[in-house]
């Protein structure tokens, strides 16, 4: 895990503006994966992560950052907040975390997570007979379909996703910045993982997958 | 290891991978220029607010000072005679300012209350100044 040393925070609040790259160079990459799932644009997604970072400095000069608090689940939530805000002012709609809308008349239950990835199969993004158990397994294509998978599964999902595998943070803070049942948070995680297991399963031989990742 | 657990690791690995982005190789620099210029800029505002409040201070000092000195020149008026003569421009100006007054409202204030509007205005304006320099400070 990833954490600001107090004393650094201290020496920022105290004058020492440089250092505050430290925290920049630190948190950039793994920041912007989380606005890039929330505004999907690249250049939203850095203006919203750039003002976030402002935002921090801020707080950290005029003491808005209590150093009681765990440093990383307050700068994403300057960040969550941010890039929700910049998704209201492009889309002029609100960010939903919360509940995920299902029109389809013959709806399964965990059919959301893949209803714009199935379609991608369908037109062979991934070649004509790619995807077929007969074939030896070319794990370049494995790892296209989980890109793929995670590239399309809905925001509600994805945003979970990333706060828990990129930027690192608990159950129990990922429930705090996004004011879902701590319930809701585990099951998302769990589900996003038990359907990738099944497209992967469906798709390639699971006794040369598991060889493959016993390697 | 057993399959379960060497597969979870595998798609974790798979889903961490799928979810990293990299901010542009400038990404720092910019952010580092935008504080520095907001930095800047508040040292700015700062430099304005400072003199904005020196003005203040001055243009009130003055007020009061002249609430001061009127309160004193009628004062000594009503007591001697001999500073009459000094008096005299001071209490004309009173004189026709009532005049004008009593002309407006039907009545003519005293020299006094003179002196008393001009206290209220100080009093205000010291308030406007605390208010600006400690009050509204507070709450920044």
């Amino acid at each position: 895990m990833t954490e600001v040393k107090p004393e650094i925070l201290e020496r920022i609040r105290k004058g020492e503006t440089a250092l505050f790259r430290e925290i920049v160079d630190t948190y950039r990459n793994m920041a912007l994966s989380l606005t890039m799932k929330i505004l999907k644009n690249r250049e939203e997604a850095e203006d919203a992560l750039q003002e976030s970072f402002i935002k921090l400095f801020r707080a950290l000069v005029s003491n808005g950052f209590e150093s009681r608090a765990k440093f990383s689940t307050y700068f994403y939530t300057i960040v969550y907040n941010t890039a929700v805000d910049y998704y209201r002012k492009y889309y002029s709609r609100a960010f939903n975390v919360t509940s995920i809308e299902v029109h389809e008349a013959y709806y399964n239950d965990g059919d959301e997570l893949t209803r714009d990835f199935e379609p991608m199969i369908d037109r062979s993004v991934y070649g004509e007979d790619s995807l077929s158990t007969e074939k030896n397994l070319d794990i370049a294509e494995v790892q296209r379909i989980i890109r793929g998978y995670i590239n399309t599964i809905p925001q509600q999902y994805s945003v979970i996703l990333n706060m828990f595998f990129i930027n690192e943070l608990s159950h129990e803070e990922i429930s705090t910045i996004l004011k879902l049942p701590l319930g809701t948070v585990k099951n998302r995680i769990f589900r996003a993982k038990e359907k990738l297991k099944e497209i992967l399963f469906r798709e390639f031989n699971k006794e040369e997958l598991l060889e493959y990742i016993k390697v | 290891m057993n399959d379960f657990n060497e597969i979870e690791k595998f798609l974790d690995s798979g889903i961490k991978e799928s979810l990293s982005v990299n901010t542009r190789d400038d990404f720092s620099d910019k952010v580092m220029l935008e504080i520095k210029m907001i930095q800047e800029f508040e040292r700015q505002d700062k430099k304005t607010g400072n003199l904005f409040n020196a003005m203040m201070a001055g243009v009130f000092t003055v007020i009061i000072m002249s609430g001061v000195i009127l309160a004193y020149l009628l004062g000594i008026s009503g007591g001697s005679e001999s500073s009459e003569s000094f008096l005299s421009p001071v209490n004309e100006f009173f004189d026709a300012l009532g005049y004008k007054l009593s002309g407006i409202f039907g009545f003519a204030p005293s020299g006094e209350v003179f002196m008393y509007i001009f206290l209220a205005a100080a009093a205000a304006g010291v308030y406007a100044l605390i208010d600006r320099l400690v009050i509204k400070r507070g709450y920044n």
